[in-house]
């Protein structure tokens, strides 16, 4: 466009990209415009590059969004937006209890495999770590061990675990096939991404503290069970030893008894 | 509150009056907007559901950061700057280009009924084919560039208004548009130039 040999290319307008676009849209002030216009009118290139690219311009018109239905509201109660196609949501998020908000697919598999893990711990712990039974050589009945109170307690809390795993594992189910209230719970994620954190550490820490009690409930446990073998070895072993005491002070007595009839052979012989 | 009267009020007199809690008047500013909203996500994004996903999360967003829009720039500017930076989150989400997916399962005779019966099925497999053209040609420029183009050339915005929402001069918008139309001039004109020129035919009459 510098090239145009009719002496006005040398309008600072010839070719500027800046001015082409200003002319193109009609965006500038009206003394920049006429200013544009006036050196267009004799520029043949600039002439050229405004119409091709106008025809592009014209080209760009042909591109429109699909239609599709959009009717979202908010309400005051929920402040969250719905499609007025779609299902109205039951219950405001933030009105839900926490662990029926929505919160990032991650962090509710985090916490699933969390507690399902802590769950299996226990689980693991309370069959591995059973009543130690007494094996005693001699054959005896053994001593049943009581059943300790706390040991209810933990089936208990085992079941609980259970169930909340099978509660996060239902939630999961449930938003996963709902596409449409993505968004939404896109939204409530951002303010409620804290709380759920919290939460989810406070249910770390409940978790890590019950495996600590049932780590020394099971080491009480053990020890006991340790204290009842050492004391039924060593009455075993009494009982043994006095059996063999037994024997000898009765082969003594046969020794002796067999030895006295040997010496009062052996006097009436030298009688 | 009478709906019709709701209808005359300006942006900034619904945004003054939502902000005392007045849920209709904020929906009505939704009604006045959701259509722009979403096909500005439609043409940055590219794909029909994300872009009514980042259309509603707009409006919400909106309503919940209204007590802290005091009014510093016009509702519309507001509304597509969140729009915008929720249409930048959702392309770094996806760490690709947006590309745009045109549904293959549409009825091409009852769509040309729709726009009238001077619209045959040709016209409008032209005009399908030439929108289709335009999307693949968009997805060739860089963010920036597209943004700028989608802006001025579907949102009639001025070229202050797309540096203000750009954070850029003015002569920055100026560049990128001359590129941005440069690119997808070369496009348009490689490919198939004869369905563009029937397109372009058709909607001249």
């Amino acid at each position: 466009m510098k090239n145009v040999p009719d002496g006005l290319n040398r309008s600072p307008y010839c070719g500027d990209p800046g001015a082409l676009v200003s002319y193109l849209y009609n965006d500038g002030t009206p003394e920049e415009l006429a200013a544009i216009a006036t050196h267009v009118q004799t520029c043949e290139a600039c002439t050229t590059e405004l119409a091709s690219l106008g025809d592009t311009r014209e080209r760009l018109s042909a591109w429109s969004p699909p239609q599709t239905e959009l009717g979202f509201t908010l309400s005051a109660s929920d402040a969250l937006p719905v499609s007025a196609t779609g299902p109205a949501p039951a219950v405001a998020a933030a009105d839900l209890p926490w662990w029926r908000q929505s919160s990032p697919v991650w962090m509710q598999a985090v916490a699933a495999t969390m507690v399902f893990a802590a769950g299996m711990a226990v689980g693991t712990s309370g069959r591995g770590a059973g009543p130690v039974s007494p094996v005693s050589t001699a054959g005896a009945p053994q001593p049943a061990l009581a059943q300790p109170a706390a040991l209810k307690e933990e089936i208990v809390s085992r079941r609980e675990l259970t169930d909340l795993e099978e509660r996060l594992r239902a939630e999961l189910a449930r938003l996963s096939p709902a596409p449409a209230a993505q968004p939404v719970q896109t939204a409530v994620r951002s303010t409620d991404d804290e709380a759920l954190m919290t939460r989810f550490r406070a249910l770390v820490s409940e978790s890590e503290e019950r495996q600590r009690s049932e780590l020394a409930l099971r080491t009480a446990q053990v020890l006991r069970d340790i204290e009842i073998q050492r004391k039924v070895d060593v009455a075993t072993l009494q009982q043994d030893i006095g059996k063999i005491q037994g024997v000898t002070g009765a082969e003594l007595r046969q020794q002796r008894e067999l030895y006295n009839q040997l010496i009062n052979r052996a006097g009436l012989q030298g009688r | 509150m009478h709906a019709s009267g709701v209808m005359t009020w300006t942006d900034e007199e619904l945004v003054a009056r939502s902000r005392t809690g007045d849920m209709e008047s904020f929906n009505q500013l939704i009604l006045r907007w959701e259509r722009p909203i979403y096909a500005l996500a439609y043409r940055v994004i590219g794909q029909e559901e994300d872009a009514r996903d980042v259309a509603q999360e707009t409006f919400l967003r909106a309503f919940r950061a209204l007590p802290g829009f005091k009014g510093q720039a016009k509702f519309s500017s507001w509304i597509y700057r969140i729009a915008l930076n929720l249409c930048r989150d959702w392309i770094r989400r996806k760490k690709r280009t947006p590309v745009s997916q045109l549904p293959e399962d549409v009825d091409l005779s009852e769509l040309a009924a729709e726009h009238g019966p001077s619209e045959s099925v040709e016209d409008l497999v032209a005009r399908r084919e030439l929108s289709a053209v335009v999307e693949e040609a968009m997805t060739l420029l860089p963010e920036e560039q597209r943004t700028a183009v989608i802006l001025k050339e579907y949102h009639g915005m001025t070229f202050q208004e797309i540096a203000d929402l750009q954070g850029c001069p003015l002569s920055t918008v100026k560049t990128r548009l001359y590129q941005g139309l440069s690119v997808l001039r070369k496009h348009l004109r490689e490919k198939t130039p004869s369905v563009m020129e029937h397109a372009v035919r058709v909607r001249e009459h």
